[in-house]
């Protein structure tokens, strides 16, 4: 015989905790006296929740909390450092940036050989060299081999390096606090931080 | 309702911890450290691991991490995390088929051979939930071992109350099988 009185199964489990009414309770208790499948069901819940779990000890519980506070600590100051956009923004800009742009370029030329052709940016010097001192007026980039690709991949990595250089020599110093952007930005303040991010914001429209 | 004042103690704690009360903080995770180790050590069968994710789950509802609304229980949040966490470690470690038994079972029972069979047969459904689908084996353990209702389930499982109570019947049901099938095996050869 299947017992099919699954709303008493469902209280079943608070039988065993004595957590239903009094009426609940005696509700049960005539049904498992009836019905075996119940009762050994019962049984069944009753060796499930005798499984004792080990307990790591009193010095154990007593040191959480402040274990828990630190790191708790600990990660909120990591996050608010770390406050997304700022990183995004320093790691993305120059280097993350300038490569992405080297790959489309470099991409582009591959790909769309005969249909694109670049003008090259030949004012705003922003390191030693400028295209035009690998080619004489713009270049057209469907006339360029394999090495002037090189040539060109090499000069946009120069580039790169001297952007980051100079970004990091002189970006701060004009605000007086001495910092650098070769530092970690873990140590900085907020206020730091902003004035790092109003330095860098100056030095892009530069 | 009892749940609603819970609620509210919960969110109050909350409120004094981030205006800088450390004894909120404290009051909170002695609340629920025990109810989640338990949780945790049934879950992973280990407690250097079970402490390990307790300390995880905590910080990570204090930092806000995932953003915690405060429409819904803290408590059932912190399930939730547990939870998660928890099925990360063993998913990573793909480890739940050999799970010390005796560790996890302290027999209260006198040395008899009643006792013996009663022993086996702890062992036998402690593998049986191990065997069982998550889902079902979840639902089960947070409403047997940790009296959760079914309610609270559905809510920290995110399913419907009718699914929680469909696992819920499953679940058992499996386990008196198996059990079943354990305890009729040795007494067929006698
Ligand atoms: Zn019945």
């Amino acid at each position: 015989m299947t017992c099919t009185n699954t709303h008493l199964r469902e209280m079943l489990p608070s039988f065993l905790e004595g957590s239903l009414d009094a009426e609940g309770m005696a509700l049960v208790r005539g049904h498992i006296a009836r019905c075996s499948e119940c009762s050994d069901e019962l049984e069944l819940l009753g060796m499930m929740s005798d499984e004792q779990v080990p307990d790591p000890g009193e010095a154990f519980w007593a040191a959480l909390p402040d274990r828990v506070y630190r790191e708790t600590q600990r990660t909120l100051a990591e996050k608010r450092t770390r406050s997304g956009w700022l990183r995004e923004w320093w790691s993305g800009m120059p280097v993350r940036g300038a490569i992405a742009f080297a790959m489309i370029v470099l991409v582009s030329l591959v790909l769309l050989r005969p249909a694109h052709r670049i003008q090259p940016e030949t004012t705003g010097r922003i390191g030693d060299t400028t295209l035009e001192d690998l080619y004489d007026g713009p270049a057209a980039v469907a006339d360029l081999g394999p090495s002037d690709i090189t040539l060109l991949n090499d000069w946009l990595e120069r580039e790169i390096t001297v952007l980051r250089q100079d970004l990091g020599r002189t970006a701060i110093s004009a605000n007086g606090f001495g910092r650098t952007l070769d530092e970690d930005l873990s140590t900085m303040d907020r206020e730091e931080l902003d004035d790092l991010v109003a330095e860098l914001s100056r030095k892009q429209e530069v | 309702m009892k749940n609603g004042t819970l609620m509210e103690e919960d969110i109050n704690l909350l409120d004094r911890f981030a205006a800088g009360d450390r004894e909120a903080f404290n009051d909170l995770v002695r609340k629920y450290q025990k109810p989640l180790y338990s949780l945790l050590f049934r879950m992973v069968s280990d407690h250097d691991d079970a402490a390990d994710l307790l300390q995880k789950t905590l910080v990570k509802a204090f930092t806000g991490a995932g953003g915690f609304e405060r429409r819904s229980s803290f408590k059932t949040w912190l399930y939730q995390i547990a939870i998660n966490l928890a099925k990360n470690l063993y998913r990573d470690r793909a480890r739940l088929a050999q799970v010390p038994i005796d560790d996890v079972v302290i027999s209260r029972d006198p040395g008899t051979v009643d006792a013996l069979i009663r022993k086996q047969a702890r062992q036998r459904l402690h593998q049986a939930m191990v065997d069982l689908p998550e889902k079902q084996r979840l639902t089960v353990m947070l409403r047997v071992q940790q009296q959760k209702s079914f309610a609270e389930i559905s809510a920290i499982l995110g399913c419907s109350l009718g699914t929680a109570k469909a696992n819920y019947h499953h679940g058992v049901r499996k386990l008196k099988v198996s059990l079943a099938d354990a305890v009729a095996v040795p007494e067929k050869e006698e």
